[in-house]
């Protein structure tokens, strides 16, 4: 663990180093104010700080003042060091964001142990951030295949689409909906640890094929969406061609076997400067992927018509799919 | 300043109440004390007695060149320095110098600073000869 000590008085700084050096601290030493505040609020800063009062540049209390002003970084453990033995300097010193304060010149095992405190808070901390980190990426991220997660990917859409709609000059946007065929028919012969395996390598096949821009995710099951950034009509009709192809073209070997595997695409469209909510491009891709089924599969199918914006279902809203299909608008259903 | 305090000083002044040399060093310096601070490295201990030694020299000519000149604000500064580097070896009278200096300065109360500064220097001194034979002392049980 990295310490910081910041005392301007040349013994101090030497005892403190060497003692904490030798119980396994990480030290650095800096001689005034300003250099504890450089070093505090730099790249990489130290957790833990044990700061004299009296320094040139920047007191010790004022440093503790501005560490706690800093926003967004992690938790400074800050330590005021001083030979006032007044309450109210201890009550000041706490006040301006201190954790701690020691009284000099403090003995070993009285600093051993308060650091030992510190280091417990900082700790914590670290362990915190960590558990946040990994539920982050697991947000993001299919577990199973590495694919953006159905959230992260819609995310992804919405900020595609403004991106689409405020663009002037850009080639377009388009959207594909992926889904392998007859998949249950994997599972069924195969197992589903053989069926993981496939939907794994079909993840892998697709991300050889879409450029560093483009994204990949899983919304389900066996159904994927890609987004293709700034592309025009033909671009993302060649770059479905290409995944339809490099997906059928080979075999997939899995654990208990091989197979060949197809896939049906769904496409919608949209140029730039056009303002499409996700729902509606996802309908008109979900559609395309009907007909992609119902004319046999293995192939890409695009559905040029774009339903009005009253005619549209609410995302995942069974109650409004319900209500829409009593009132006759029979071609609209909703995206899984 | 407090009652115990002024009695203490008075006492300890080498004019009012003669001690033999060595009895002197030995308050200026509690060596138990300087080696616990090291949380008993004598080796430690052995390099702050020298630091000390090295250092001490400058801050004091700067001190005396602030009391010479007046200069209240840096016989604060100065003797707070030195007031931590003797607490540092556990050398408590001349801390307590230092630190009535150092509040002199604060305070502003000059005209008694030169009287201050010649008790310093005592102190200094008997604190000076205490840590050679502290870090001889140290060296010889090393070896």
């Amino acid at each position: 663990m990295r310490v910081l000590i910041a005392d301007d008085e040349p013994l101090s700084r030497m005892r403190l180093e060497r003692l904490l050096s030798g119980w396994g601290y990480e030290v650095t030493t800096v001689a005034d104010g300003g250099e504890a505040w450089l070093a505090l609020s730099g790249e990489g800063a130290p957790t833990l700080a044990i700061l004299d009062w009296e320094m040139p540049v920047l007191d010790g209390v004022s440093v503790c003042r501005r560490v706690r002003e800093m926003k967004g970084v992690p938790y400074i453990y800050l330590i005021l060091h001083s030979s006032r033995s007044d309450l109210d300097d201890l009550v000041r010193a706490m006040d301006a964001g201190a954790d701690d304060y020691l009284r000099k010149p403090c003995q070993p095992y009285e600093l051993e142990v308060r650091l030992r405190a510190g280091k417990r808070i900082i700790q914590l901390q670290d362990e915190l951030i960590a558990a946040r980190d990994s539920l982050r990426e697991q947000a993001i991220r299919d577990s199973l295949t590495g694919a953006a997660s159905r959230r992260a990917i819609l995310e992804n859409l919405d900020q595609e689409l403004a991106r689409n709609g405020r663009s002037t000059s850009g080639n377009g946007f388009g959207a594909l909906i992926v889904d392998l065929d007859h998949f249950k028919r994997v599972n069924d012969s195969l197992g589903h640890l053989a069926g993981d395996e496939v939907l794994c390598e079909v993840v892998a096949r697709i991300g050889r094929q879409i450029r560093p821009y483009d994204t990949l995710g899983r919304l389900g099951g066996e159904e994927f969406l890609v987004l293709l950034a700034d592309c025009d009509r033909d671009q993302m009709t060649a770059a479905a061609e290409r995944i339809r192809q490099l997906v059928a073209e080979s075999p997939f070997r899995t654990s208990n076997g091989s197979l060949t595997v197809t896939l049906s695409l769904g496409g919608a469209w949209v140029e730039a400067g056009r303002e499409v909510s996700a729902r509606q491009i996802l309908n008109v891709a979900d559609r395309a992927l009907y007909k992609a089924k119902a004319a046999g599969r293995n192939r890409l199918c695009f559905d040029e018509q774009w339903p009005s914006n009253r005619g549209l279902l609410l995302f995942n809203d069974p109650a409004r799919v319900e209500r829409a299909a009593r009132s006759s608008s029979a071609s609209v259903r909703p995206i899984r | 300043m407090t009652m115990t305090q002024r009695a203490t000083e008075r006492q300890s002044s080498p004019t009012t109440t003669p001690h033999d040399s060595a009895s002197r060093e030995l308050r200026a310096l509690n060596p138990q004390r300087a080696l616990s601070l090291c949380n008993n490295d004598p080796d430690l201990a052995r390099d702050l007695a020298t630091l000390f030694l090295e250092t001490a020299s400058d801050l004091v000519a700067e001190l005396h060149a602030a009391t010479d000149s007046a200069d209240a604000e840096a016989i604060g500064r100065v003797a707070h320095t030195l007031k931590g580097a003797a607490a540092n070896l556990g050398g408590e009278r001349l801390e307590r110098a230092a630190k009535n200096l150092m509040r002199m300065g604060r305070n502003n109360q000059l005209p008694e600073a030169p009287a201050r500064m010649e008790q310093l220097d005592q102190e200094l001194a008997r604190l000076r000869s205490a840590l050679a034979r502290f870090r001889a002392e140290l060296e010889s049980r090393a070896a």
